[in-house]
């Protein structure tokens, strides 16, 4: 037998839920107002602000020398000049313009290949499910970046390439998180019941399964993001991604890193991809509590 | 009859947003030696916070306020680790979902023996032949096979016979049955009910019994305090309570029941043959 | 014409690695309209099993079920026929017989045969809640902010969307307070007359059937060990098994205990 819950009728119920959800939540009320949240938005705000707005931001062309080569961080210069006398502070923010969409893509499409997958492995099951699973495992066996480099240097370097590359290698995790999720949903009394309402697969899927089996797989693609963005930075820094002179942070990364008593010009790049992936962890973090029913008792049960 | 547990006015909060919420209302009870005092109602009523309290093992945040008299001392007073000396030997408690109670990956034996030594300092071979005479006790067949069982070879009825020889290891003085029939079957539930009487009779110890279900009550338990919202509504000889109830809460209850509703389909279709 | 009628069926469950188990072995029954049909078993008893057969969820192994007359098709994933709709069920975890991420009105509208405006569909909705006791507006709510027992008379709402000509309820009260038993218990002896509905009532509780059901059989180790009409098999049980479990239910009397004075300690 099922331990049984508080009694309630109408009345109480409403009373009871409102004590309980007002005894779950954190010290700070909402998810949403928590320090570390807001912080956290801000920051994402900042930069996609920022990688919209570039070109009339910038102070200096980006692309271009403006300076004289190699000069630390001054009045005019906030995060001084690299080898080519370009502004390091208008290629930061230049940076933004490129790493921020393209993570955004990598993201969105392997959530929809993985998803996918995920959806048809864990409700059809048997042999979709292993085929699915076999392939997954496939791309798995191999370290990521290792893969998104081999991926990448045989199709020919180019930024299409890596985000290419990048889904490929990325698929399988939102596959295997969605998987389980459908797996345990699928068999939720409210799925049957649905079925035997009339049902089919499609409503079914629509109606009940992606609902309720989204919310990990959401907060794993907050993180993913600042994951797509440290990968491109990486594919980049090893010349496989966007071409100079293309202000990308791993590049510039990497041209720093030759040089590095110019600290200032691996420093900042590194800096904003620090900032920016810190961001949307936390930001995932956040909407795992905000989608967990423990730690929130009003939406979820 | 001597009390071996006296609770008084005995205030449970638990925390939330605003403040505190009470959940155990100035309860009252006492427990005496060697008897069987059932505690009713339904859930949310406060009866396992009451239970709860008295092994300090309540939800963390909460606030207590009134006493809890365990042979001369206030439990309420105690530290963690002072009551962790009275649970287990002096006072054990036993839960409603057997499996929940026993590790899953050691034998029952090692955790009959193991409870015993760590509070009774005897050695192995001592604890292993009363771990037998434990397990005879409670009725389970082939004690020294089942010594060397899993818990996941046990059914439910032995897993929860299994709980209570380790509760009895070191000879509690009370223990706390928290619904531990709830989740059998009714066939089962019988037995283990049948050997909470014969035990109660054959050592003497005193069992607060924690209830939904009338019928248990009425089985098992000499006096009964029937809970509602955290505060006691009705108490006194089991019979009294559940045969004369006066409180319109317990007559409420007792007409919930599904014998109550079967009785009463019978009247209607009887009077309903009688119109015909 | 039996709404409902299971003939010899036999489900057996295939495991990997093990021995196969006979969950049911030659159950027959059948269930008319308006008549309460309870189903008493143990845990094991293969009732669960026998259900989701009724139910056309699962195959048999072997036997049939009609539905009003016609075999009834077993679905899983694909869309169920349109004739089948009239079998519905109600399950026994009330937390998880509706979708947290939907409104109440939204779900208790999957049942329709047919596609409605959206008046006719709040006009159903509201007819449903009522019909279930249920605040109307409750249709703009989410599951979670219902008790147990509201949220079994949501789960039956549902099912009536679908015009049933019979009912399977799988444990429906198990997992609720006395209270809310009483009241779901109540509800579905009045839908039955009211709707003229048939119902299959499963439940470990011979005094819970007894209350609701007309007819009952007793299932023990995949077999009907025992049926007949309740009140006769409650007073007058011939096989062994129900008379077992008649008397080991509990029940309010004088007459068990012993009277403990003053024991030794």
């Amino acid at each position: 037998m099922i331990s049984l819950p508080p009694v309630l009728d109408a009345a109480k119920a409403k009373r009871l839920n409102l004590k309980t959800s007002r005894m779950l939540r954190t010290q700070f009320g909402s998810v949403w107002t928590r320090p570390w949240t807001v912080i956290s938005l801000a920051v994402i705000t900042i930069w996609t602000f920022l990688a919209i707005t570039a070109p009339w931001v910038v102070p200096f062309d980006p692309l271009k020398p403006v300076g004289e080569n190699l000069q630390a961080p001054s009045s005019t210069h906030w995060f001084g000049t690299d080898e080519l006398g370009r502004d390091v502070l208008s290629r930061v923010i230049a940076g933004s313009q490129l790493s921020l969409p393209l993570a955004v893509i990598i993201v969105v499409f392997s959530l929809l290949v993985g998803g996918i997958v995920g959806l048809l492995a864990g409700y059809l099951g048997r042999t979709v499910d292993g085929i699915a699973m076999r392939l997954a495992d496939l791309v798995l066996a191999f370290p990521q970046i290792i893969l998104a480099m081999a991926v990448t240097a045989a199709f020919g370097p180019s930024t299409g390439n890596a985000v290419l590359a990048l889904v490929i290698v990325s698929w399988p995790l939102y596959a295997r998180i969605i998987r389980s999720s459908v797996l345990s949903v699928r068999e939720q009394e409210y799925v049957v019941s649905g079925h035997l309402l009339g049902s089919g697969m499609f409503k079914s899927l629509v109606k009940d399964v992606i609902p309720n089996s989204a919310g990990p797989a959401l907060v794993m693609s907050t993180i993913e993001l600042g994951n797509a963005i440290l990968m491109l930075a990486a594919l980049s820094y090893l010349g496989l991604g966007p071409r100079p002179p293309a202000a990308e942070w791993g590049a510039m990364i990497a041209l720093g890193s030759q040089n590095l008593s110019n600290w200032w010009i691996s420093l900042f790049p590194g800096l904003a991809i620090l900032t920016i992936v810190m961001a949307f962890n936390m930001l995932g973090d956040s909407i795992q509590d905000y989608l967990d029913p423990r730690s929130r008792g009003g939406k979820l049960r | 009859m001597k009390p071996i547990l006296e609770i008084d006015a005995l205030r449970v909060s638990l925390p939330n947003a605003e403040g505190f919420t009470d959940v155990v209302k100035e309860a009252t009870l006492t427990v005496n030696e060697g008897e069987i005092v059932g505690l009713a109602g339904e859930s949310g009523s406060g009866k396992t916070m009451t239970s709860s309290a008295i092994l300090g093992i309540l939800p963390k945040g909460a606030r207590t306020s009134g006493t809890i008299t365990f042979e001369g001392t206030d439990l309420l007073s105690l530290s963690n680790s002072e009551l962790s000396r009275i649970r287990g030997s002096r006072i054990s408690m036993i839960f409603q979902d057997p499996s929940a109670a026993l590790h899953p990956l050691l034998t029952i034996g090692t955790q009959i023996t193991e409870h015993m030594r760590h509070h009774l300092k005897i050695g192995k071979r001592e604890a292993t032949e009363r771990a037998v005479m434990l397990l005879k006790q409670v009725q389970i067949a082939e004690p020294r096979k089942a010594l060397r069982s899993y818990p996941h070879q046990f059914s439910g009825g032995m897993r929860q016979r299994a709980a209570i020889a380790i509760a009895l290891a070191c000879e509690p003085r009370m223990l706390i049955a928290d619904e531990p029939t709830t989740a059998l079957d009714v066939t089962v539930q019988d037995g283990i009910l049948q050997l909470f009487n014969r035990l109660c009779d054959e050592t003497g110890v005193a069992v607060l019994f924690i209830t939904h279900d009338l019928g248990v009550l009425s089985t098992i338990a000499d006096r009964a305090y029937v809970f509602r919202d955290g505060a006691v509504v009705e108490s006194g000889d089991t019979d009294d309570v559940l045969l004369r109830p006066t409180h319109e809460y317990t007559q409420a209850l007792i007409a919930s029941r599904a014998q109550s509703l079967a009785q009463e389909r019978v009247g209607a279709e009887v009077q309903e043959g009688d119109h015909k | 014409m039996k709404v409902l009628e299971i003939d010899d069926v036999h489900v057996t469950h295939h495991r990997r690695g093990q021995s196969d188990v006979r969950a049911v072995r030659g159950v027959s029954l059948s269930v008319a309209p308006g008549q309460v049909v309870g189903l008493v078993g143990e845990s094991g008893c293969g009732k669960s099993s026998l259900a989701r057969v009724a139910v056309g969820l699962d195959a048999p192994t072997s036997g049939t079920v009609m539905f009003e007359g016609a075999p009834l098709v077993p679905s899983r994933l694909t869309a169920r026929a349109k004739s089948a709709l009239g079998l519905q069920m109600v399950f026994q975890n009330p937390y998880a017989s509706l979708s947290p991420r939907r409104t109440i009105g939204s779900q208790v509208l999957d049942g329709l045969r047919s596609p409605v405006s959206r008046a006719e569909g709040e006009a159903e909705a509201i007819r449903l809640l009522e019909l279930v006791g249920l605040d109307p507006d409750s249709r703009r709510r989410y599951p979670n902010q219902f008790s147990g027992g509201q949220r079994q008379r949501l789960a039956i709402a549902r099912a009536l969307a679908a015009r049933p000509t019979l009912m399977i309820a799988d444990e429906p009260v198990t997992a609720l307070d006395a209270f809310s038993s009483a009241q779901i218990v109540k509800l579905l002896t009045g839908l039955v007359r009211e709707l003229d509905m048939g119902m299959l009532f499963i439940s470990h509780d011979l005094s819970l059937v007894r209350a609701i059901a007309d007819e009952t059989a007793v299932m023990y180790a995949g077999e009907i060990v025992e049926r007949g009409p309740s009140e006769k098999l409650w007073n007058e049980a011939q096989h062994d098994y129900t008379k077992t479990l008649i008397s080991a239910i509990p029940v309010i009397g004088p007459n068990q205990r012993k009277k403990r004075t003053a024991h030794a300690g």
